[in-house]
């Protein structure tokens, strides 16, 4: 009996003072009710000051914005700055969904890198929160574009994310991504957005921005935009690429078609132990959805003539990507990683040598689609 | 014969009776025309109301003064040699040589009988036979399965017991406990079946009760039981004669309590507690998942409240968003921080469930109604508790009613405050310290040499899945061998 005692004395010995070693008695309790769940940061560049803005849902309607800014020499003041404001609540951002940067403070001669750095060293902030570079414009006045229009910035942002998988037209990545790659020291590409010009936006609608294909971002650094090619190129390359709507046209007809399983299969060629070439070879079926004119695509011409013209489309994405990362002499793409992974032990350069001898580099492309649902739903043949 | 003086055996045990029994209204004794025409003149005395009238004048009185039956007898040693041989039709006829065995007898629903010539009292059963009858179970219901339950008289109960295990090595040994109350107490196993060891434990650790009565369950189960101070039941009590059986034939010893309609089982471990006599009336899916469920719910009822106060006050981040946004919204406008919001409910609650007991059926199940539907939604409205606290501890309690055991379910609401108590105090810190040394105290606890946590501290893993699960008829086994832990098994 005695011996028990003791043991309970000595474990509830060893939990007090745990308590007190890993702060479990701190004045850290917060009411819940007393919190303004942060859900936004905006970060913008006035001269040497960082300028704030952050978004928070206020009375469980998401729709409804409170937005608070504050301009300081650095995230961690401004932030600081934020939380002593006199505010009925306390700022809190353990929830922080979204990170925007504008294009200025990207462009800058720190870049996102100092930013990134503080949410890494910061044990509230999630690293899973996306980061979106404003194309031509400044995270404040995104926010402030979203209030104007009454409309929650995490749900409009949510559905960018989506969107922007299933078309192909960019890949949203997260503060923990590109942390991972600034420290590795690879090029970083963050999904861009552009606030819509007035002129553009339907009358009461939501859409306040719209995808802007990819930042690339070098050594912190944004240095370029990629076009609408370069960038589903891209998704293709980094095999996130969902699906894509094109249409073709051909003897006068219209024939829209849904691209999907598109693969890219990368494989280096090597001469002993030199690296020859790279071969990539893509792969996608091709839905016919919606025909628009007289077009029997049961015919074997027809469909192979369908095929070529998707063939070379999608072959042209990926050669345009791979050009422009030539040109920018930077392997954005990320073909280095994907080779290191699927061949590690022919594959063995390092990244620098990889970098040194990716600009002449030959890469052949080639295409191989196979079209589905080609029959004629008016005058059914059979074929297709 | 009449005019004799009465001996100094007879006089001294009437004397000594009738002290006894001083100021005793319902103690009644009268002189006896033995033998008839005044031939072994005799006294005899009883409790009324303990005895039956009609037994008593039918099988006794009137044989015993049936002048002619005893025409040819003068000898008082041949009286009662007939008497005791069975002209007296009575089952049971005890010789007592004292005064003090002829008063427990008595006590017992005995009448008593001292002849003036003869130096021993003739003591005969014709007990009472006023008794509820053997109604269903209240508190254990089941859908499929027996209806009967325990009474208060202990050969009912026992009858009970045989009529469903026919077995000729059941036993049924007697003890009288309690100085004041002499309570009659069954203490029921299979021989060369049950675990010796248990039995033996069982039978000193009654025999050790030093108690002026014993009138209701804890007289005995704490006076038994391992670790009386914890707050986690050692003993199974059932008023299911089914159930009591059951845990027979798996290796465990039950008592009876004469005057109590409760039957306790021996040894209790904590798995023994979420399980249900109806468990084998149903599939053993369903009884599987049903069990699962149970444990489920003993997590959900000990750690919700917990766990919201810990997050809600320490670890905000944990919550998903939306959900965070709700709570938030939903306290806005309540006066009180969290841990007292949650206290206040939790005491709410049980204040509810306590009114809700000790009130009339009816009135107790209004009662329930009107708390939990009418106050509840006007504390809501009026913003005195946010609805998250109320769904938090209202899940809490509802979960705690999945427990068959109600013991094992006081044990969880005591816990339930601890922890919640601990998690105010030092968020998930305290709430898994706190669980850490609940858990501590459950694996040292042992229940006649049977570690209370068996199977699931120190078994394999076969006896954790049947723990967990309930087996086809077909491979079942009934015997428990987490009881079997070292005496002869057959």
């Amino acid at each position: 009996m005695k011996k028990k005692t003791e043991l309970v004395i000595l474990a509830l010995a060893i939990a007090a003072t745990l308590l007190f070693l890993t702060g479990g008695i701190s004045e850290d309790v917060k009411e819940v009710s007393d919190l303004e769940l942060v859900s936004v940061i905006g970060i913008d560049k006035d001269g040497k000051n960082v300028v704030l803005t952050t978004s928070a849902a206020l009375d469980g309607d998401l729709e409804r914005i409170v937005i608070s800014g504050t301009e300081k020499e650095s995230l961690l003041e401004a932030i600081s700055d934020l939380c002593h404001s006199a505010s009925v609540r306390e700022p809190f951002f353990a929830h922080v969904e979204n990170l925007i940067i504008g294009e200025d403070a990207a462009r800058d001669e720190n870049g996102i890198a100092p930013y990134i750095d503080y949410i890494t060293r910061n044990l509230s902030i999630r690293l899973d929160a996306n980061v979106y570079i404003v194309k031509g414009g400044t995270a404040r006045d995104f926010i402030a574009k979203t209030v104007e229009k009454n409309v929650s910035i995490s749900g409009m942002l949510g559905y960018i994310q989506k969107d922007v998988n299933m078309s192909t037209e960019g890949q949203v990545y997260t503060c923990g991504d590109v942390a991972v790659s600034l420290i590795e020291g690879t090029p970083v590409l963050l999904q861009a957005i552009e606030i819509k010009p007035e002129e553009e936006m339907l009358e009461n609608s939501e859409e306040v921005i719209s995808p802007m294909g990819f930042a690339v971002v070098k050594e912190g650094i944004l240095v370029d935009f990629t076009g609408e090619d370069v960038t589903k190129g891209i998704c293709i390359l980094r095999g996130v690429a969902e699906s894509e709507v094109v249409s073709v046209y051909l003897d006068g007809a219209m024939v829209s078609m849904d691209l999907k399983n598109i693969k890219a299969d990368i494989e280096p060629v090597f001469s002993g132990d030199e690296l020859k070439k790279i071969k990539i070879k893509l792969s996608f079926n091709g839905s016919i959805e919606q025909i628009t004119g007289k077009l029997d695509v049961g015919q074997e011409e027809v469909l192979r003539a369908l095929t070529d013209e998707i063939e070379k489309r999608e072959a042209e994405k990926v050669a345009a990507a791979i050009n422009s990362a030539k040109k920018a002499e930077m392997d954005y793409v990320g073909l280095y990683k994907i080779l290191k992974t699927s061949h590690p032990l022919k594959f063995n350069m390092t990244e620098d040598q990889w970098n040194e001898i990716f600009k002449d580099v030959q890469i052949s492309i080639s295409a191989e689609a196979k079209i589905e649902r080609a029959y004629d739903i008016i005058n059914v043949t059979g074929k297709g | 014969m009449e005019g004799e003086r009465m001996c100094a055996f007879a006089e001294k045990a009437i004397n000594e009776i009738k002290k006894t029994f001083e100021n005793c209204y319902d103690f009644q004794i009268r002189a006896l025309n033995a033998g008839g025409k005044g031939k072994f003149p005799a006294h005899i005395f009883f409790i009324d109301g303990l005895v039956s009238g009609v037994d008593l004048s039918e099988n006794v009185i009137r044989p015993m003064t049936d002048w002619t039956r005893f025409e040819r007898v003068d000898d008082i040693r041949e009286f009662v040699r007939m008497i005791t041989g069975g002209v007296v039709y009575n089952h049971t006829v005890r010789m007592r040589m004292n005064a003090d065995e002829a008063i427990d007898d008595l006590l017992s629903g005995f009448c008593g009988v001292i002849f003036d010539q003869y130096p021993a009292i003739l003591t005969f059963e014709t007990r009472s036979a006023d008794k509820r009858g053997i109604d269903q179970p209240k508190e254990e219901k089941v859908e499929k399965g027996a209806k009967d339950t325990f009474i208060e008289i202990l050969k009912t109960n026992t009858m009970l017991i045989r009529r469903r295990i026919k077995d000729k090595n059941l036993k049924i040994e007697q003890v009288v406990l309690g100085e004041k109350t002499n309570t009659a107490v069954a203490m029921v196993y299979i021989d060369g079946y049950t675990n010796p060891e248990i039995v033996s434990k069982v039978r000193e650790r009654l025999g050790n009760i030093k108690s002026e009565g014993i009138l209701s369950t804890s007289d005995i189960e704490e006076n038994i039981a391992d670790a009386p101070k914890s707050v986690f039941p050692q003993l199974l009590t059932t008023e299911r004669p089914d159930k009591f059986c059951l845990n027979i034939i798996e290796g465990r010893v039950g008592i009876i309590t004469d005057g109590l309609p409760v039957g306790i089982l021996a040894p209790g471990t904590f798995s023994q507690f979420f399980k249900v006599p109806e468990d084998k009336a149903h599939h053993y899916v369903i009884v599987t998942l049903l069990t699962m469920l149970r444990y489920a719910a003993l997590l959900m009822s000990l750690l919700l409240p917990a766990f919201y106060v810990a997050i809600a006050m320490y670890h905000q981040e944990m919550i998903p968003t939306k959900l965070l946004q709700s709570i938030i919204d939903s306290k806005q406008s309540v006066p009180f921080p969290t841990a007292i919001e949650v206290i206040l409910m939790l005491l709410s609650f049980e204040l509810l469930q306590e009114a809700g007991l000790r009130l009339p059926n009816p009135v107790g199940e209004t009662v329930s109604i009107i708390g939990a539907l009418i106050v509840g939604q006007s504390a809501v409205e009026a913003q005195i508790v946010s609805p998250v606290v109320i769904i938090v501890v209202a899940f809490a309690g509802i979960a705690g009613y999945t427990m068959p055991n109600q013991d094992m379910s006081a044990a969880l609401r005591i816990c339930r405050f601890i922890l919640v108590i601990a998690a105010i105090l030092a968020g998930m810190f305290g709430l898994a310290i706190v669980s850490c040394l609940i858990i501590y105290h459950l694996c040292t606890l042992s229940t006649f040499g049977v570690p209370y946590m068996d199977p699931f501290a120190g078994s394999d893993a076969r006896n954790i899945i049947k723990a967990l699960s309930r087996e086809p008829v077909m491979e079942r086994q009934e015997k428990d061998e987490t009881l079997f832990f070292g005496g002869d098994e057959k």
